[in-house]
């Protein structure tokens, strides 16, 4: 392994980024090249490490420098197979927001280093392995964010945003409450007053275990979002710009279920045990809430931000089932829903900017219209509602399988899920592509552009439906670890495998 | 030394069909080099298949594996893109390719013109693609891959004209239909796949499903409830009832497809599926008691409403299910040799119809479009007489009627006579079966002949303004209909039974793949009934000349008859057009009540709790910010950038000092 410090640049660029940004304001262009730029080394430095093998203990890279001692917080990013592949996913995500922003007009600079500087916070959360490190890069990912969706949104889009921060915002600010809690028991216990999460661990927390549980599952729970606590994110999507909507939920959907992953289980594993139960009702009620929702929307965006929140209840299923199938199957459902949920939101604001509308009693006939746009339309629908061979299929079988392992009745009901898929996705496509185009102007077809930023896409949304393996084999012994780690998980279901 | 290792290439070629097609086809404009690179696809896939299928017939080793790469491996569970090719597969794979080869030649003709060619010819690759998958996968979830992806192409296919209101509607109930099935097909998996899960073995590989099916207990709970879910699967793509009010609506696609998709390969996967894991069905006896009694119901109950139709495509469609309810109704009593048989006579006497039906709707077509006429070209009641304008039309389908009527020497007669001595003599069959079996045979008899008087003999109806524009259709089109035509006289001599000093063959090619099961539970035609074979014979051939004597009396001798019963059993022909008013009673339990139920949440439910939750937070809000805004005073950009810049010096200052 080279001295190189990978992960660190992997932050810093993306900060640089924005410094540049900011410096060169008054040129909007060069802006968009240094940000394009930027998001592409990402991606190469990611795809290099994405090559790489880990360590026995299932670490890729690892970085610790002196932060603020005196707290005995350290500067420590690491990354595992899990870690690679939200970092990936994020790292890709990006190029692709840049791409379906190109012709930002407002605020071009500022619009760019605030998507950089998102990236910066995303992939800090998913690289801190010290808590109050992490603690900064949650909160740091939330303001682009609200100034995203405040500045650059349609609608009602300061009312969305100040929504998505307090709702947030709550929630980390119990989960900060949680982080010091556990700081200062571990504190006392050992005497060594440390926020580095290998140590915290092995704290013994004795009847505060589940309230600090709670705390932070509160916080990842708000991002997730389950039911109930999900109405910030179907207001926050409808105003999104297009860039907002792909990053919401290709990847700040996704920190909580890492964070759940990453801290909440293995910091709690006896309170996590004991609330598998709860976790799947509410995922189960989630699934079909959120398909219910979506079913009788008449707002395309809208619908699709349903839809993801009824797909997050199938990832939630799969952490609650918590055995090897069901994580692993979870997680690379975060990758392919990201896609797919992601492409789906890119389209929708291509589409609104043709017909200045996103409501399904407006439009019809796309297909005679633009018959390229309905193409990639009805291609990522279809992925979306988990046709085999494309990307959500192979994720949400895996869940479906591994749940069945250990609880079969919370399997079969997910099932039934599958059906209400169909009905709501089936629903938009026939109204949107199909039937006759209300008069008007004419919509014209996807730009060279726009189809360059989609393509990508459709490869790997084929790539993840056809041969996971290439992903799955990152994800074996993170699992397995976590698994390990976590063994009360494990018991709660009555050691199967 | 046989070497299989290039199956992969059979599902191939339709794959890079519709590829070229999908991506190029509105480039390459040309309807003949899209037709061309469409039907060549599926015909080199036949003539692989014609290899593999000779070489396994000459191999002594009849089940091969062949693994591609691995799908998806994750603890103990490993799922590969594999393809199992054993007798079962390869002759489904025969009839896919090769009625499928037909099919697409056919297209070109009747496609000619159409705007959209290209997506027509796109479609029906992936479609082939599907249904090959489907066919070929050794393990549930590659069959899985195929079963959602037929059922795709069927739902692109049937809302082909996609301006039309009702295409997009019967598009729509299919596909959704279809989905409860599959979910039936998942749950059925899923409960195998814990069952199995419990005493160690973790798969979905068919193989390995059958080698440890003897872990469950036979008869019990799990396996009864898996191959009923299963079952549900099978009624939803084979449109069985309570599943199969989708299939008549699928006739808004093109013909073709209602030809090779809703007759002859897609819905057949029900009765593949149960065929492929006859182990698990033989082991279930209840399920195999339901599977019988619905495929007797469906088959008599889907025969009474084509009596009375009068759409060509619409009195086919329910022959389809008719028939199909034969297939499972074999399957249900444990002759699964015979149901596979029947699917294959069905595919070639059916593929025939439809398309000979599509010639008539074509030559109909062209005549009121030549004539500035808006007549209904499907409707009966405007042709007659066609025989002496469509000889080659005529005579294939004439050929194929028969066949479908079970007259002795075509295949029809052999495939359904197997059956219905199956039901009769099988260890899990009976009598009732048998009976209700043979008077659908008479029904089908009847509404075939029906069909074929209206449509070919007596007199011309069509208006005079269109008359003489009705004419034979192009070679593209009458090949295929000659090459089923012969398929529909000859294609049963493979299966003559030995009673009739046949070898039958087709039951020994098939016997690797469910001897197995019948001998270990017991299943075979019981000996003390084989006086009855015959006399059985009789009987069908009888009830068949009886249905075919009275749509004569009825529809060339005395054709004001029809009408004077309608009058006098008015109730009944009501009912019957009507369809029995089954969509009707759906529409009012399950589609009403969901919209009815889905108001009622939402505004029993989502306005006040929801909604009022919503609002409550926006005053919570609303509150909020105005202790926020108080705090926070200074102007939004600048508040971002000193985040911004202070995130950047701590950063630097604690990494680089």
């Amino acid at each position: 392994m080279t001295s190189f410090p990978v992960l660190t640049s992997l932050l810093l660029l993306p900060l640089a980024g924005t410094g540049l940004c900011l410096l060169f304001r008054r040129k909007p262009d060069l802006c968009r090249a240094l940000t394009l730029a930027t998001t592409l080394v990402m991606l190469a430095l990611c795809a290099w490490v994405f090559c790489q093998q880990p360590d026995a203990a299932g670490w890729y890279l690892r970085e610790d420098y002196p932060w603020i001692e005196r707290l005995g917080a350290r500067f420590t990013l690491a990354m595992d197979g899990l870690s690679l592949l939200m970092v990936v996913l994020t790292a890709f995500l990006q190029v692709i927001a840049v791409l379906i922003s190109w012709h930002q007009k407002k605020h071009p600079a500022f619009f760019y280093a605030l998507l950089l500087l998102m990236e910066a916070g995303i992939l800090g959360v998913f690289l801190a392995s010290d808590l109050l490190l992490f603690y900064l890069f949650w909160e740091v990912m939330l303001i682009p964010m609200f100034f995203l969706i405040g500045i650059w949104g349609h609608g009602r889009r300061v009312y969305a945003a100040v929504k998505f921060f307090l709702f947030t915002l709550a929630g980390s600010l119990l989960m900060l409450l949680a982080i010091i809690g556990l700081y200062l028991l571990h504190g006392k216990q050992t005497g060594d007053y440390s926020f580095a999460l290998e140590a915290l661990k092995h704290t013994d927390c004795g009847a505060w275990e589940p309230w600090l549980y709670a705390g932070f599952m509160l916080g990842f729970l708000v991002k997730v979002p389950v039911v109930p606590l999900h109405t910030w994110l179907p207001d926050a999507h409808t105003v999104a710009p297009a860039a907002g909507s792909l990053d919401l939920a290709g990847l700040l959907l996704k920190t909580g279920v890492f964070g759940i992953l990453r801290f909440a289980f293995p910091l709690f594993p006896q309170s996590a045990a004991a609330s598998l139960p709860l976790l799947a009702f509410l995922a189960l009620v989630g699934l079909f809430y959120a398909a219910w929702c979506a079913y009788i929307q008449g707002d395309v965006k809208r619908l699709i931000a349903y839809s993801s929140v009824s797909h997050l209840g199938v990832i939630m299923l799969g952490l609650a089932a918590a055995n090897v199938l069901a994580l692993e199957g979870a997680i690379l459902l975060m990758l392919c829903h990201g896609l797919t949920t992601g492409a789906l939101f890119a389209l929708v604001s291509m589409l609104r900017r043709r017909t200045g509308t996103r409501e399904l009693a407006k439009l019809g006939g796309m297909w005679q219209e633009a018959p390229i746009f309905s193409c990639f339309f009805l291609f990522f629908a279809l992925a979306s509602l988990g046709l085999p061979g494309l990307a959500n299929f192979s994720g949400e079988i895996l869940v479906f399988a591994g749940t069945f392992q250990v609880r079969p009745l919370w399997g079969a009901l997910a099932v039934v899920g599958v059906v209400f898929a169909a009905a709501y996705i089936l629903r938009m496509v026939q109204e949107l592509l199909w039937g006759e185009r209300p008069a008007g102007r004419p919509w014209p077809d996807l730009t060279t552009l726009e189809v360059v930023a989609l393509a990508p896409l459709v490869f790997f949304t084929l790539w993840l439906g056809l041969y996971p393996e290439t992903f799955l084999a990152h994800l074996h012994l993170p699992v397995k670890i976590l698994l390990e780690q976590a063994a009360p998980l494990v018991a709660a279901h009555g050691g199967l495998p | 030394m046989h070497d299989y290792s290039l199956i992969w290439l059979i599902p191939f070629f339709p794959l890079v069909g519709f590829i070229v097609n999908g991506l190029l086809g509105k480039k390459i404009g040309n309807e003949k080099v899209i037709g061309a690179i469409g039907t060549l696809a599926i015909a080199a896939s036949f003539v692989v298949s014609c290899k593999m299928f000779f070489q396994l017939l000459g191999d002594v080793e009849k089940t091969h594996e062949v693994i591609l790469f691995s799908w998806m491996s994750v603890g103990q569970l490993q799922i590969d893109w594999g393809f199992l090719l054993d007798p079962l597969s390869a002759l489904m794979i025969m009839v896919v390719t090769g009625v499928g080869s037909l099919i697409h030649l056919y297209s070109n003709g009747y496609m000619h013109g159409e705007e959209g060619f290209y997506r027509y010819f796109a479609y029906l690759n992936l479609f082939c693609f599907s249904m090959l998958m489907l066919v070929l996968g050794n393990n549930a979830l590659v069959m899985f891959v195929g079963w959602e992806g037929v059922g795709l192409c069927s739902y692109l296919l049937i809302g082909y004209y996609f301006e039309k209101k009702s295409a997009g509607d019967a598009a729509k109930k299919a596909f959704v239909v279809n989905r409860v099935g599959d979910f039936g097909f998942l749950i059925g998996l899923f409960t195998l796949f814990w069952a199995l899960g419990e005493h160690g073995v973790w798969t979905f590989q068919f193989t390995k499903i059958a080698e440890n099916a003897h872990l469950l207990p036979a008869g019990g709970v799990v396996v009864t409830v898996a191959t009923l879910c299963f079952f549900l699967g099978a009624t939803g793509k084979s449109a069985q009832i309570p599943l199969y009010t989708w299939l008549p609506d699928a006739m808004e696609g093109p013909t073709p497809v209602s030809a090779l998709i809703h007759a002859a390969t897609m819905v057949t996967a029900g009765v593949y599926m149960i065929g492929r894991m006859n182990g698990l069905f033989s082991m279930a006896p209840d399920t195999m008691m339901v599977i019988a009694i619905v495929g007797a119901a469906t088959a008599i109950f889907a025969a009474s409403i084509g009596l009375a139709q009068n759409d060509i495509k619409r009195v086919l469609a329910y022959s389809t299910v008719s028939q199909l309810g034969y297939m499972f109704l074999a399957m249900g009593v444990g002759a699964f040799s015979a149901g596979i048989f029947h699917l294959m006579t069905h595919a070639f006497f059916k593929a025939c119809l439809f398309l000979g039906s599509g010639s008539v709707i074509h030559a109909m077509h062209h005549a009121y479009h030549k004539a500035h006429l808006h007549d209904d070209p499907q409707d009966m009641r405007n042709m007659g007489g066609l025989a002496k304008k469509m000889p080659i039309t005529f005579i294939t389908f004439f050929i194929s009627t028969l066949a479908i009527s079970g007259i002795p020497g075509l295949s029809g007669f052999f495939s359904k006579d197997e059956i219905l001595w199956w039901a009769f003599s099988s260890t899990r069959g009976g009598w009732i079966l048998w009976l209700i079996g043979f008077i659908a045979a008479g029904m089908t008899a009847f509404y075939m002949f029906r069909l074929v008087f209206m449509t070919f003999f007596g007199k011309q109806k069509t208006d005079a303004r269109a008359k003489d524009h009705v004419h034979e259709s192009p070679l593209v089109i009458t090949i295929p209909l000659m090459v089923l035509g012969l398929l529909a006289l000859v294609g049963g001599w493979v299966g003559i039974p030995a009673a009739l000093g046949g070898a039958n063959r087709f039951e020994h090619f098939l016997a690797p793949v469910f001897e197995h099961a019948q001998e270990t539970y017991g299943i075979h035609s019981q000996h003390s009934l084989h006086a009855f074979e015959f006399p059985l014979m009789g009987c069908s051939i009888g009830i068949a000349l009886v249905g075919i004597f009275l749509a004569w009396i009825m529809y060339v001798k005395n054709p004001e008859l029809p009408g004077r019963l309608v009058a006098r059993f008015r109730w009944l022909h009501t009912a019957i057009f009507n369809k029995w008013f089954v969509d009707e009673l759906y529409d009012g339990l399950f589609v009403n009540a969901t919209k009815r139920l889905g108001r009622y949440f939402w505004k029993g439910f989502d306005v006040p709790v929801i909604d009022g939750i919503v609002n409550g937070v926006g005053w919570l809000v609303q509150g909020s910010s105005r202790v926020l805004r108080f705090i926070q005073n200074g102007q939004i950009h600048s508040y971002a950038m000193t985040m911004v810049l202070g995130m950047v010096v701590i950063v630097a200052v604690y990494v680089f000092k």
